[in-house]
């Protein structure tokens, strides 16, 4: 059986998310503009291995990153001159830009582990009862106190998070400890 | 166009529902129907499908990691989980609000400060005036008195961590036992299990006076050490990071085995339930475990001692009994 475009995506693309994003950090402050951005390069780049996969899927990444920087600075007129020798830049970025290495047993655990402590706490509660534990919705709101639907809105914030932990910048994972820990006290009253 | 944002919440909400159900045929027909729609559509799917399933290895890792870590070579942890007692987590979240929940001040007892508690299982944050901050581990007291010449803090027992603000006309002074460990500005946390003191440096520099020697001995520990002693003798160990990170992981909510003997991990839990684990076979007590942990999850701790080690567990009310199996 031939290997998914899914399956191509996740193994050649993905990795790469962290470096994407720390480049384009560099560039756009606000995160949203960075995940909009990461989002359109995602979309030319599944566009064009839908019709055939590219030879050497890293470079074809980042070169989709520079086109769409190169097309996005001219339609919003920023014409910073350090973007423009950033994207020469880009070049060498392509080759430091590793996949993850491959972790140890144990450093996955860890990582994965981690991932739970970046969303905020009923959140991570609705998320890990559902994924490591397998309790059903009703059981999980019957435990929290909380409705079903409230439980499968954690759960759709849970999983939109995770992607964020799994594939984003590092460098990025304080900031959502500290949105995560602000929820918590919010969440206090509950 | 529809927005980033929104096709990622649509993408989410398709996995959540596959995932709580009900789910049948027609709902899958509608998912590949949006999938059809647009590459956005599918980018976004295929990303929080990844990362959904990735976290999933957690729960596959926790069973098969322990279960490989009887055999010596394969070392690697399990994962470790959620606690049971939902409450209890609460307690936890919330503790970060602090002081008002935990904090009681008796004068009567203590001619000078506040007295800091928590119970088994808790953990709490408390904020000096000073700016300096502390976290307080399960089953621990302390009490707090900032005067003019030194910030004087009395470990009566458990386990704190210190982030001293910066005040060098003030000396910020641990006492534990016949032990006082003494910063300026700094990080480091002091465990007390009535003689047995237990200090590890995170950050900066400590200097650590014990009573019992005459004259008073005094010993400099800096960032990355780690010293244990009991009244008159001390071992001081340099710890790599993540040692550290791990010895300290409590401040999470979590505890972090590496290579630890069953005996020690079993202590560890026990400080922080009331329901007690007891090892019965001494031939069971040395066996190797590893993992992150909630350390209010006993249930899950035990599940998995027993899925992939020779360890029966008879759940008593108030205890749970661990035997060869």
């Amino acid at each position: 059986m031939t290997e998914s475009t899914e399956q191509w995506f996740r193994r050649e693309i993905l990795p790469h998310e962290a470096a994407l994003i720390r480049f384009l950090s560099r560039k756009w402050l606000n995160t949203n503009d960075v995940q909009d951005i990461r989002h359109d390069i995602y979309v030319r780049v599944l566009e064009a291995a839908e019709r055939a996969r590219p030879n050497a899927p890293k470079s074809f990444l980042f070169t989709v990153a520079r086109n769409l920087i190169v097309d996005r600075a001219r339609r919003d007129r920023i014409v910073a001159i350090d973007l423009l020798e950033d994207i020469d830049a880009l070049n060498v970025l392509i080759e430091e830009a590793t996949p993850e290495r491959r972790a140890s047993g144990r450093e996955q655990v860890q990582r994965l582990a981690m991932l739970f402590d970046c969303l905020p706490t009923r959140c991570r509660e609705v998320v890990w009862m559902r994924r490591i534990e397998d309790v059903p919705q009703k059981e999980i709101a019957r435990r929290l106190g909380i409705a079903e639907g409230t439980v499968e809105k954690h759960l759709v914030r849970g999983i939109r998070m995770l992607a964020d932990a799994v594939f984003g910048a590092p460098s990025k994972g304080k900031n959502r400890r500290e949105g995560a820990h602000a929820e918590d006290e919010a969440n206090h009253g509950e | 166009m529809e927005s980033r944002e929104g096709i990622e919440q649509t993408a989410a909400a398709w996995i959540a529902k596959r995932d709580m159900g009900p789910w049948n045929e027609s709902d899958a027909a509608v998912l590949e129907a949006w999938l059809a729609e647009s590459v956005a559509h599918r980018v976004a799917y295929y990303r929080l499908n990844a990362a959904w399933e990735e976290s999933g290895r957690l729960r596959a890792m926790g069973g098969a990691i322990v279960a490989t870590a009887a055999t010596p070579p394969i070392d690697e942890p399990a994962a470790g989980g959620v606690r049971k007692q939902r409450r209890k987590i609460f307690a936890l979240a919330a503790s970060v609000l602090v002081a008002s929940i935990a904090a009681t001040t008796v004068g009567y007892l203590w001619p000078w400060g506040s007295t800091y508690r928590t119970s088994v299982g808790g953990l709490t944050a408390v904020p000096l005036e000073d700016g300096s901050r502390i976290t307080l581990n399960t089953d621990s007291e302390l009490r707090v008195k900032l005067a003019s010449t030194e910030r004087r803090i009395e470990l009566g027992h458990g386990e704190a961590f210190f982030e001293v603000a910066k005040d060098p006309k003030r000396p910020f002074v641990v006492h534990a036992g016949n032990k006082r460990v003494i910063a300026v500005g700094t990080q480091f946390s002091v465990r007390r299990d009535r003689d047995d003191v237990r200090v590890v440096v995170t950050e900066g520099t400590v200097r650590i006076e014990t009573d019992a020697a005459e004259p008073v001995a005094t010993r400099l520990l800096s960032a990355g050490a780690s010293a244990r002693s009991g009244a008159a003798d001390m071992l001081v160990q340099k710890k790599s990071t993540v040692e550290i990170e791990q010895t300290l992981s409590w401040r999470n909510g979590t505890l972090t085995f590496r290579d630890t003997p069953l005996a020690d991990a079993v202590a560890e839990f026990n400080r922080y339930n009331t329901r007690k684990i007891v090892i019965q076979d001494p031939s069971i007590a040395a066996i190797q475990v590893g993992g992150i942990f909630r350390p209010t999850n006993v249930d899950l701790f035990v599940h998995l001692l027993e899925d992939g080690f020779p360890v029966q567990a008879a759940e008593e009310a108030d205890r749970i009994i661990l035997t060869s199996k």
